[in-house]
């Protein structure tokens, strides 16, 4: 059963005409009346379907939606559209016709150059998906890691900002656990805590999403605020800038300057709550951010 | 009442004998408890591979720009050139 179907990006540009999107719009949403058939068509493994039967080497089945045919190429639960033209008007067939010769003529050209020679009579196989097809498969799976990622890392910073304690999420069976301690007269150290087997690229990348902090003045810790360090853990800290900190929430605000008997001052949205003032924490107003609030720039 | 004070626990640590060899010659050498030893060794060696692994992280730390699409090449494996030819990256 195919989960879903993508065209390559050579058929893409090429055979569709359509422009690559950016990542962030998968591929297999590209709006296409041959996609949307395909998708229908090996949505099921029951489906009963048309093998392209001019093409020998590579088992290509037909779509074929309102002018539109295609081959399809299915792997691994992606349905590949790895070919795709119009039908001409009086020849029902045409594009598989045309598919299958140039299937043949690739086959000459590579058996010219090669040892030993393809006994099929097509070669079809820089058709299907390659390189760059799994480039774009990697780099639309990072996009969707990196806005979790962000929502997930902003999310426990705004929370510790807000109560001092460590905050902890599952993050595809990985603990991500982040500790803000915002003391009073001193600087705001944060901590960062992961346990769980997890890539170094995507440990870097968490470290980089923390607001207000130096990239190269992260340091590998043997204990987090408060406590040892726990099996399979391993801990980063830095120093954080408050101020820098305050867009990594969208709705965050920053006092006026000065409006703050101790200093800077970080409200979330309408909860108003002070970074450096502990004692004002959880209320909804406090005195040193009401009407002075705006919007940072 | 007078309360006994436990002592902290202790752990066996299993080595191989030439291990075990190494440990009992370097102690005898440096006039150290096998115990001390192996704390004091093991303590060293994370020190140090502690900062091999703060100069990694640094390395790929520097490769991320504060922008989204240096974020996602980094979690996919690939360069910022292979990512803008599959078609690149949105900034928020």
């Amino acid at each position: 059963m195919a989960e879903r179907a993508r065209p390559t990006l050579r058929c893409l540009r090429e055979d569709l005409g359509l422009a690559v999107p950016r990542i962030d719009r998968p591929l297999d949403e590209i709006a296409h009346p041959l996609l949307a058939k395909a998708a229908e068509r090996f949505a099921d493994d029951q489906t009963p379907q048309e093998r392209i039967a001019a093409v020998d080497d590579q088992v290509l089945f037909k779509v074929k939606a309102q002018r539109w045919r295609g081959a399809v190429w299915a792997d691994a639960g992606v349905a590949w559209l790895v070919a795709a033209g119009r039908r001409e008007e009086g020849s029902p067939d045409d594009f598989y016709a045309s598919l299958a010769a140039r299937g043949k003529a690739a086959r000459a050209r590579y058996n010219a150059e090669h040892t030993p020679p393809l006994s099929s009579t097509t070669h079809t196989g820089d058709l299907l998906p390659g390189r760059e097809d799994e480039l774009r498969w990697r780099a639309e799976g990072a996009a969707r890691t990196e806005r979790r990622l962000r929502a997930v890392v902003h999310g426990l910073v705004r929370q510790s900002l807000l109560d001092g304690r460590e905050h902890a999420e599952m993050l595809d069976g990985a603990a991500l656990g982040i500790h803000i301690l915002a003391d009073e007269g001193h600087e705001t150290y944060v901590a960062i805590r992961i346990i769980g087997s997890v890539p170094r690229r995507l440990v870097a990348t968490i470290l980089s999403l923390i607001p207000g902090c130096q990239a190269d003045a992260w340091m590998s810790d043997y204990a987090m605020p408060e406590r040892a360090v726990a099996p399979e853990e391993q801990i980063w800290s830095n120093i954080m800038d408050p101020a820098a900190a305050a867009p990594a929430g969208s709705m965050w605000v920053l006092c006026v300057p000065g409006s703050c008997a101790r200093g800077l001052a970080v409200c979330v949205s309408c909860d108003v709550y002070c970074v450096i003032c502990k004692e004002l924490r959880r209320r909804r107003c406090c005195r040193c951010c009401g009407p002075g609030c705006r919007p940072r720039s | 009442m007078t309360m006994m004070e436990q002592a902290p626990r202790q752990v066996a640590v299993k080595v191989s004998p030439e291990g075990d060899k190494l440990i009992t010659s370097g102690a005898h050498y440096l006039r150290m408890s096998k115990k001390d030893l192996v704390e004091a060794a093991v303590a060293f060696y994370l020190d140090a591979r502690r900062e091999e692994m703060q100069a990694g992280m640094r390395e790929l730390l520097s490769e991320l720009d504060g922008s989204r699409a240096s974020r996602i090449a980094m979690l996919a494996g690939m360069t910022r050139a292979e990512l803008d030819a599959v078609g690149g990256a949105e900034e928020d």
